[in-house]
């Protein structure tokens, strides 16, 4: 007996060793540390100034509620730290997730984590679907439960300078087969003119990925469709390796410069109001460029698909005061006209005043360099086609982070030119095999 | 249980902390993990729910196959390799060899490397431009493909742990008292049957510790897994914890429980049939 028992103990000492994680959610503990009322603990990414202007709103209309704010330096930062405080049953009463987050927000929403928020939206006649893009509400649902606000979303788009000498079509609204098209010719226009070339700047894979429609990023399905990987990874490849080696030419002209005569400008579009009114009023106005702006869709058949950028979550400590919180943040912009510095605002009405407000200001802004730029108002003909491309939004969805990091994790290696597609390929499928049977 | 004297009740006084803390850290963190096995997210009773659930994911299978093979491999020649070098050691110590003790402390080093430095050396031998790529000519990241990982693995655990496990044996072999062997060579048995009539019966208890410290060191080597592959390494490579910690990682207590407690009723499987053999050899030996 006595053997048997030393042998459990044995045992137990093997299970605590590898097995179990002091990280245990103990029951007794989420059930403590709500909040009192008038106060409010908010965790954010630190670059996401936008939480501030969340919480300046919030408190014109909540003057006695502290609210205190916690600001990560970085994402990998934030999500070890939410992970371990939510598996320890704590945890502040807001969280603002940004897209890039690589925790899986359907699963802890499916594992309670989150407060359903269903009965406060359905009081408040402000939060109704048809005020926003649509599926922005819908994308924060996970077994029709509403978990998720989402607060800003970013668009697949292409800013490219349509001037007849560059050489692009202006069409309005790309599709991806288009836009890879458009890249191609633009890549092999551009071959010796190293100052007007071609260059997409950050998020190469991400914009890729997003746009090809390729990848079951929402988790709704798990099929691949290897031919079109395989053709996204390709052009991956060879825009990435043009743009390395374009880039250092360019930059012999210096920064500034690359970014004036670029001729695909960005990507991911943060905002695409700001930045249509910045950028492309300032070309139109200032350098007399005939810029513009497209869209990438996944397929001719399926509409517009922005991206969620941030959204808000309630854990389940929150306070009745947190809901106000994040329904102040959601219509941020249209109390306190914040600009956007990551993400632009889901909500339609606020889409609206601000093609208004750009259309009508030209304003003077200082640069770094102390130089001084016109910044111009968009003209009738540009701010219909922005509106064009709202209405042309036929989903707003939530992509899983997860999944572009498992798939730039498993083709660097083939895009570094260190192993063969085949062998990253395989890689790639069992990872994602993994993630979703896990 | 009766205490017969002051000193027995002296003895469960200092026993007392140590208990306490395994209770509250160890045996209350089980009791907790076969709670969660039994109910979903929500606290609900789901009786064998889970379990059903989890043997009907492919990750999992995958996880008690290489966790298996890992054992097997690892666990397996870890066991043989020390033993045997164990066995050389002390023969040459029998016949006065100096610099054996210098051999045993080298051998126990890797022990007190920390892991971020072993990680590093393996990243410097395997991947892609290291080291065993450089002397062999070729051009294969070790480290992410499939078949070779796993074996990475293997060769690290081997490495980290051989040399606590030839002490332990060396020690084993000391306890066998000279007059047994000289007994035996008179009796005309050779080198072969001294050692599998004589010496392995004879460290039954050492192999099965040595045994238990071997799972105990598979089941630590998640540290070096994780630096080396992250969360979701290749095939080869994916081991229970990478099942369980990745479903922590989601709040899947529920999941990653049931997966605890089917290793658990494994090991407990094992370890008992062990003991049970273990015990035979000893009566064995006594009678």
């Amino acid at each position: 007996m006595k053997k048997i028992i030393f042998a459990l103990m044995l045992i137990a000492c093997i299970l605590l060793t590898g097995c179990t994680n002091t990280e245990q959610v103990s029951k007794e503990q989420s059930e403590v540390g709500s909040k009192a009322e008038g106060s409010l603990s908010v965790y954010a990414l630190q670059s996401d100034d936008k939480v501030d202007a969340y919480i300046k709103d919030f408190n014109i209309q909540h003057k006695n509620v502290k609210v205190e704010k916690r600001g990560f330096e970085t994402q990998e930062e934030m999500d070890e730290t939410v992970k371990t405080e939510l598996n320890a049953g704590k945890g502040p009463d807001v969280i603002i997730f940004d897209a890039r987050s690589s925790l899986d927000l359907v699963k802890l929403a499916k594992n309670g984590a989150f407060m359903p928020l269903d009965d406060k939206i359905s009081q408040n006649d402000n939060l109704k679907a048809e005020n926003y893009l649509p599926g922005t509400l819908d994308a924060g649902k996970v077994d029709g439960k509403q978990y998720l606000l989402p607060l800003t979303v970013t668009f697949p788009a292409v800013m490219y300078n349509a001037d007849e000498e560059i050489g692009l079509e202006a069409a309005p609204v790309l599709s991806y087969d288009a836009w890879a098209q458009a890249l191609e010719s633009n890549l092999a226009r551009f071959q010796n003119d190293s100052e007007r070339c071609a260059s997409m700047g950050g998020h190469v894979i991400e914009f890729a990925l997003l746009s090809s429609g390729v990848l079951p990023l929402t988790g709704d399905s798990q099929e691949l469709n290897k031919d079109k990987i395989k053709a996204v990874t390709e052009l991956i490849k060879k825009w990435d390796e043009d743009r390395t080696q374009k880039r250092e030419a360019v930059l012999k002209y210096g920064e500034s410069a690359v970014a004036d005569h670029y001729a695909l400008y960005s990507v991911i579009v943060p905002d695409l109001l700001n930045e249509a009114w910045a950028r492309l009023g300032y070309h139109q106005y200032v350098k007399q460029e005939n810029f513009t702006v497209s869209v990438v869709k996944p397929s001719e058949e399926e509409g517009l698909i922005p991206r969620v950028a941030s959204s808000g979550v309630l854990t389940k400590n929150a306070g009745e005061v947190a809901y106000d919180f994040l329904r102040s943040a959601i219509d941020c912009y249209a109390r306190s006209n914040a600009e956007a510095t990551y993400g632009m605002s889901p909500n339609k009405s606020v889409i609206q005043k601000m093609i208004e407000t750009y259309e009508k200001q030209v304003i003077t802004k200082n640069t770094q360099d102390g130089a001084s730029i016109v910044f111009g108002g968009l003209n009738p003909q540009m701010s219909g086609s922005l509106k064009e491309i709202f209405e042309a939004v036929t989903e707003v969805k939530i992509y899983n982070q997860k999944i572009i990091d498992i798939y730039t994790e498993s083709f660097t290696p083939y895009l570094q030119g260190e192993k063969a597609y085949e062998d990253c390929y395989t890689e790639f499928e069992n990872k994602i095999k993994l993630y979703f049977s896990e | 249980m009766k205490l017969k004297n002051k000193y027995s009740r002296w003895g469960m006084l200092f026993m007392l902390p140590g208990l306490l803390g395994f209770l509250i850290f160890a045996f209350g963190p089980i009791l907790l993990m076969c709670y969660y096995s039994f109910v979903d997210a929500s606290g609900s009773f789901v009786f064998l729910g889970n379990f059903i659930s989890i043997f009907q994911s492919e990750a999992f299978l995958l996880a008690l196959k290489n966790t298996g093979l890992y054992l097997a491999g690892g666990g397996g020649l870890v066991i043989v390799f020390s033993f045997f070098l164990a066995w050389g050691l002390y023969t040459l110590e029998r016949r006065k060899c100096s610099w054996t003790s210098g051999a045993k402390i080298t051998f126990i080093l890797p022990m007190v490397i920390p892991t971020a430095v072993s990680v590093l050396f393996a990243e410097i031998l395997f991947s892609a431009s290291g080291s065993v790529n450089l002397f062999l000519g070729t051009e294969v990241n070790w480290l992410t493909s499939s078949p070779y990982s796993f074996w990475i693995l293997v060769l690290l655990y081997i490495w980290k742990n051989f040399g606590y496990f030839v002490v332990i044996f060396l020690a084993a072999f000391n306890r066998i008292e000279p007059q047994v062997y000289e007994a035996a060579r008179t009796d005309g048995a050779g080198s072969f049957r001294i050692l599998a009539y004589i010496v392995i019966p004879q460290v039954s208890a050492a192999g099965f510790f040595v045994f238990i410290m071997s799972i105990i060191g598979v089941f630590k080597m998640y540290r070096e897994s994780y630096l080396l592959f992250g969360d979701y390494p290749s095939d080869g490579a994916y081991m229970f914890q990478n099942f369980i910690n990745n479903n922590i990682a989601n709040l899947e207590m529920s999941r990653a429980s049931a997966a605890a407690m089917v290793l658990f009723a494994i090991f407990a499987l094992l370890v008992l049939y062990l003991m049970g053999i273990t015990e035979k050899s000893e009566e064995g030996m006594g009678s």
